[in-house]
């Protein structure tokens, strides 16, 4: 090329070799913003209690065997204390029960039919928390899903996709569940014979599926928003212009800038659907017997409660403080990923 | 305008068509046998099934059907059941086989009771939510600021019907500080008591998130330059806030106000179920325990059509303050 | 040098349709973005496509890389058309011909370090299989960063840096045509030289192609060996550097030559007369007839309405088939007219 005066014209203002390390070396300690975010995280207080509260209720529903095992043997019945075995011994003939609470029933018995109330309260965190982290983690993976394809592919495709968003948002959710679950219920268990337990375990995950079917639109609009305006995006085009595959282009290059929205999200669901399901419980849709639930607890409890409030109470409280800590705890790591939004 | 005006319209039509369809799909091809399911259950005979069949032609093709609804609720129609004849004016949403009477009587003369407690909690929602906001951001960073933003996270963290449930229980019931809901034909003055409790818990809880609203677009507002501007003139402190900030800061919160539609009605339900309000909330609840089907289907669409359509005029409305919305 | 064609585009054209609500009716519309342009690039050449924002010079970009679909003529490299290739098939494209992007905030992944973004085209193409991360040291040093930086994220580094990071990355397929969509645009004016210099001797160096994309001529000006004018979707003058640059005939190039702030201002050189542009781009969607540039030019008679100039040689009757086989001069008025005094003092290349 007979072209040397491109360096030879703009060597005046500047050094004549460009390949000695140009610029400035100003180096800005380099960490992503999922580390800012948890070092964030990690100094603030309201969301280490939370977590503390969090982890209590695990631990409560993973050893819930343990923790009822450390109940005394029951004099009467002469025998420990599970959460699924009536005793009607236990109670009078009005229902209530015989006995308060002891070192074999730490927090009595139920009225009626006399199960062991410290048992279901403790495997009553089990469907809470399966459920609420099931159906989050679920509908996180649908809602991104459906929120890449429509943001990345545009056109026809996402038409669809943000009628159907816009859609599902304007239902009136809450009542549309309580009216699908039993019907759904009816067509799966159509014809057979299911056993009471059968019966709890199929409405347990028609309501995960239902609560997944109902709740993945938030996430996904919220995706399909940042991926229009990430896929126009120099890096994504100069990813096209090298020929990487659009699912690595999905996965690799879009997917990794979403991070935070995501865990946020993920995070304000999981207390959402815990509640969702205690609502449907208590409203008649949720978890049936004999199913230890929270929930379900309440709903019956609440026609006793003036008389035995230690039947309403260890579910409200338990209750009411998870959703607590959880729903705290997503608003911290929301804080912890956008400190402006807390001013 | 005009353009965004017709196509958020052709997009709220197109989801209520949606809804309409999907729900009768659901109600009247979702369980294996309609007719059964449509039957009161402790009276049911293969008589009574036959008549119910007959009443609304669950043997003919379901198109046929899903047109016979339609044109129900543009014009309405009758039924004949057990003998009687019972009219159904439009916009008729079916016929109760449980109570014999048509959806439109189970549902609408409920209507109001439900739209007096929106309105209540209304009204308790955007005072506290907006006093307490504006007090918050005034005040920002002290004690109080803090005191009042942490009481609205915990109050709008916990579920809302477990608190709702406790003052049910304990206020009203227990220890009966408030009265208890009775009906309009009892009185205006206790029915409006009763309404009390219901609308203070509903509005309180959902004022929850207005603080935060009101507190952050006040503080925005306030940190804008031509209220530093007025300041520096001297202008009160009062008449600044007052004059300028508040009138500001209501913009967002009049759109906020209109988003959450959905979610006002979802309590609503619960606050109708749990204090005993006799508003459409409830009475689809209890459609719901007899299973049944034509006033489910009856709420889910009243409920569908009000959120529809209050989205679309809080959208248009907002299309007029913020032209941005337009062209997204 | 060869003379070998690399890049062949004729007639080439990107219409945007979209729909528009006029009163009650709907309205079908289209942005003419770019609308029937030809050019070659020969092998080791540089071609600078010039012109103001909006007159289609990124669309072109996109098209000639094949992010984008053209909505008529012919992109061909090396011979083969590749004007409606699928995806699948562009494999060997996509290793041929890269692009230098305007934003370096926005072109590089903030979330991947430098290595990982220097390894994707490499991985994707299975380039130096197994010594990845040698070759993207070996291609950090070669745009002037450190090699030991491999593992940094891009907010670490400056807007000149990344410039070179996505520089490298271009580099990293060893292609033989780069698009450089307004390189240096967005970085401060004493990095632009850095940046400018270290193109110049990376294409010396590897014997590159450029497409050297810029809205004003005094950037182009050494780099180029041949410069297109573009004004709202056409071209409206075309030759090698020495004629645009030191006898202009068409009207808005003299404009543009004369707004050109580097080359007479710098110099402290005023040039005899001065052209003030007024007024706006009109819009592509609906350009004016005849000529597209009457709207704004000075000389502008009744048949630039009536007419649409076509691009030709006016000072011979060469015609617009010679130079797509690389003709010299070409202007698209009814009235061109050379301009000599347009530039003060013409740096002569050897
Ligand atoms: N995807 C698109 N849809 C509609 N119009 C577009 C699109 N991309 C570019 N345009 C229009 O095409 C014209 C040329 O744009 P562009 O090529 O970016 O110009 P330049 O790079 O020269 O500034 C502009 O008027 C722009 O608005
Ligand atoms: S054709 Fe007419 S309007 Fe166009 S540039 Fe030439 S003189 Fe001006
Ligand atoms: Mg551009």
């Amino acid at each position: 090329m007979p072209e040397p005066s491109a360096a030879t014209l703009i060597e005046e203002s500047e050094e004549t070799s460009s390949t000695t390390p140009p610029e400035h070396q100003e180096v800005r300690t380099g960490r992503s913003p999922g580390q800012v975010a948890w070092a964030r995280l990690k100094r603030d207080k309201v969301a280490i209690i939370c977590s503390a509260i969090i982890l209590f209720f695990l631990l409560v529903a993973i050893f819930a065997p343990f923790l009822v095992s450390l109940e005394a043997v029951d004099p009467i019945t002469g025998a420990k204390a599970d959460p699924s075995t009536v005793h009607t011994e236990l109670v009078d003939f009005n229902g209530l029960p015989t006995v308060g609470a002891s070192s074999a029933h730490w927090l009595g018995v139920e009225p009626r039919l006399g199960r062991d109330l410290f048992a279901r309260w403790a495997y009553g965190a089990r469907p809470s928390l399966i459920i609420g982290f099931v159906a989050a983690f679920a509908s996180t993976i649908v809602g991104v899903a459906l929120g890449l394809v429509g943001g990345y592919l545009g056109g026809a495709t996402d038409k669809v996709i943000s009628w159907i968003i816009d859609f599902f948002l304007s239902l009136p959710i809450l009542l549309l569940v309580l009216a699908i679950i039993p019907i759904m219920q009816k067509r799966i268990a159509a014809g057979n014979d299911l056993t009471p337990e059968q019966t709890s375990a199929i409405r347990f995950w028609v309501l995960i599926v239902i609560l997944v079917v109902f709740g993945w639109m938030g996430l996904a609009r919220l995706v399909r928003g940042e991926v229009k305006s990430l896929r126009e995006r120099e890096f994504v085009q100069a990813a096209r212009a090298i020929g990487v595959p659009t699912r690595s282009i999905l996965f690799r290059e879009i997917l990794p800038n979403l991070v935070g929205p995501i865990i946020v999200s993920a995070s304000i669901a999981v207390p959402a659907y815990i509640t969702y399901e205690a609502t449907l419980s208590y409203l008649g849709a949720g978890l049936v017997e004999p199913t230890a639930s929270w929930g379900r607890t309440i709903a019956d409890a609440q026609n006793l409660f003036a008389t035995y409030p230690l039947w309403l109470w260890p579910s409200v409280i338990g209750l009411s403080l998870l959703v607590l800590a959880l729903s705290l705890l997503g608003d911290s790591i929301r804080d912890a990923f956008d400190p402006t939004s807390r001013r | 305008m005009l353009t965004y005006i017709l196509r958020r319209s052709a997009l709220a039509l197109s989801v209520i068509m949606a809804t309409l369809v999907s729900a009768f799909l659901l109600f009247f091809a979702g369980p294996s046998d309609p007719a059964q399911a449509m039957c009161p259950e402790t009276k049911c005979n293969p008589a009574r099934l036959e008549a119910i069949t007959k009443s609304i032609g669950l043997d003919k093709p379901l198109i046929e059907q899903f047109l016979t609804y339609f044109k129900g609720l543009f014009v309405g129609r009758d039924f004949v059941y057990a003998g009687d004849t019972v009219h159904c004016g439009a916009p008729c949403l079916g016929f109760s086989f449980v109570t014999r009477r048509s959806v439109n009587e189970e549902l609408f003369t409920r209507f109001p009771n439900t739209v007096v407690l929106a309105l209540m909690a209304a009204v308790v929602f955007v005072t506290v939510g907006v006093t307490f906001g504006i007090l918050a951001a005034v005040r920002r960073g002290s004690a109080s600021d803090r005191g009042l933003v942490g009481a609205s996270q915990v109050l709008g963290s916990i579920p809302y019907y477990v608190l709702a449930l406790l003052v049910a229980l304990y206020p009203v019931i227990l220890w009966n500080v408030l009265p208890q809901y009775s009906a309009i034909s009892a009185g205006v003055g206790p029915y409006f008591m009763g309404m009390l409790a219901p609308a203070l818990i509903l509005g309180l809880v959902t004022s929850a998130s207005y603080v935060r609203y009101t507190r952050n677009s006040m503080i925005e507002t306030l940190s804008m330059d031509y209220i530093r501007t007025a300041r520096s003139k001297g202008i009160s402190e009062r008449t600044v806030l007052f004059k300028h900030g508040f009138r500001a800061a209501m913009s967002p919160i009049a759109t906020i106000l209109g988003l959450d539609i959905a979610a006002l009605l979802t309590g609503t339900l619960i606050t109708e179920q749990i204090f005993g309000v006799d508003g459409i909330g409830r009475r689809g609840l209890a459609a719901l325990r007899s299973f049944d089907l034509p006033v489910i289907m009856g709420t889910v669409l009243i409920g569908a059509v009000v959120v529809v359509v209050m989205n679309l005029v809080v959208d248009i409305a907002y299309s007029f303050i913020d032209p941005r919305v337009r062209l997204s | 040098m060869s003379d070998k064609t690399l890049l062949k585009v004729t007639d080439l054209q990107r219409h945007f349709p979209f729909r528009e609500v006029q009163g009650l009716k709907m309205v079908k519309a289209t942005v003419k973005a770019v609308d029937g342009i030809s050019f070659t690039v020969k092998e080791g050449q540089t071609l600078g496509l010039v012109g103001e924002s909006g007159c289609g010079k990124s669309t072109t970009s996109r098209l000639v890389t094949r992010l984008d679909e053209p909505t008529g003529g012919t992109v061909e490299f090396e011979g083969r058309d590749i004007t409606h290739l699928k995806e699948h098939e562009l494999r060997e494209i996509r290793r041929n011909v890269q692009m230098i992007f305007q934003d370096p905030y926005s072109s590089l992944n903030p979330r991947q370090t430098v290595g990982a973004i220097l390894t994707t085209p490499l991985r994707v193409h299975g380039l130096h299989k197994g010594k990845e991360k040698a070759r993207v040291q070996e291609l950090l040093a070669l745009v002037g960063l450190n090699p030991e930086h491999i593992n940094r994220y891009p907010s670490e580094f400056s807007g000149g840096q990344r410039q070179r990071i996505g520089i490298a990355r271009a580099l990293a397929v060893e292609p033989k045509l780069i698009i450089a969509d307004e390189p240096v645009s967005a970085l401060d004016v004493s990095i632009q030289a850095q940046v400018m210099n270290l193109l110049a001797k990376l294409r010396n160096e590897l014997d590159l192609a450029f497409i050297f994309v810029a809205h004003d001529l005094g950037v182009v000006r050494h780099f180029c060996d041949q410069v297109a004018v573009m004004y709202l979707g056409k071209i409206v003058e075309y030759g090698d550097k020495k004629k645009i640059y030191e006898a202009p005939e068409h009207p808005y190039t003299q404009a543009l030559l004369s707004a050109a702030p580097d080359i007479n201002v710098a110099r402290g050189i005023a040039p005899k007369e001065r052209i003030r542009l007024v007024g706006d781009v009109p819009s592509p969607i609906d350009p004016p007839s005849g000529c597209r540039f009457r709207t704004r030019c000075w000389k502008a008679q009744d048949i630039c309405a009536q007419q649409e100039p076509p691009l030709v040689s006016a000072t011979s009757e060469e015609s617009t088939r010679t130079f797509r086989e690389g003709g010299v001069h070409l202007q698209a008025c009814h009235f061109p007219e050379v301009k000599t005094d347009l530039v003060a003092e013409v740096e002569h290349s050897a």
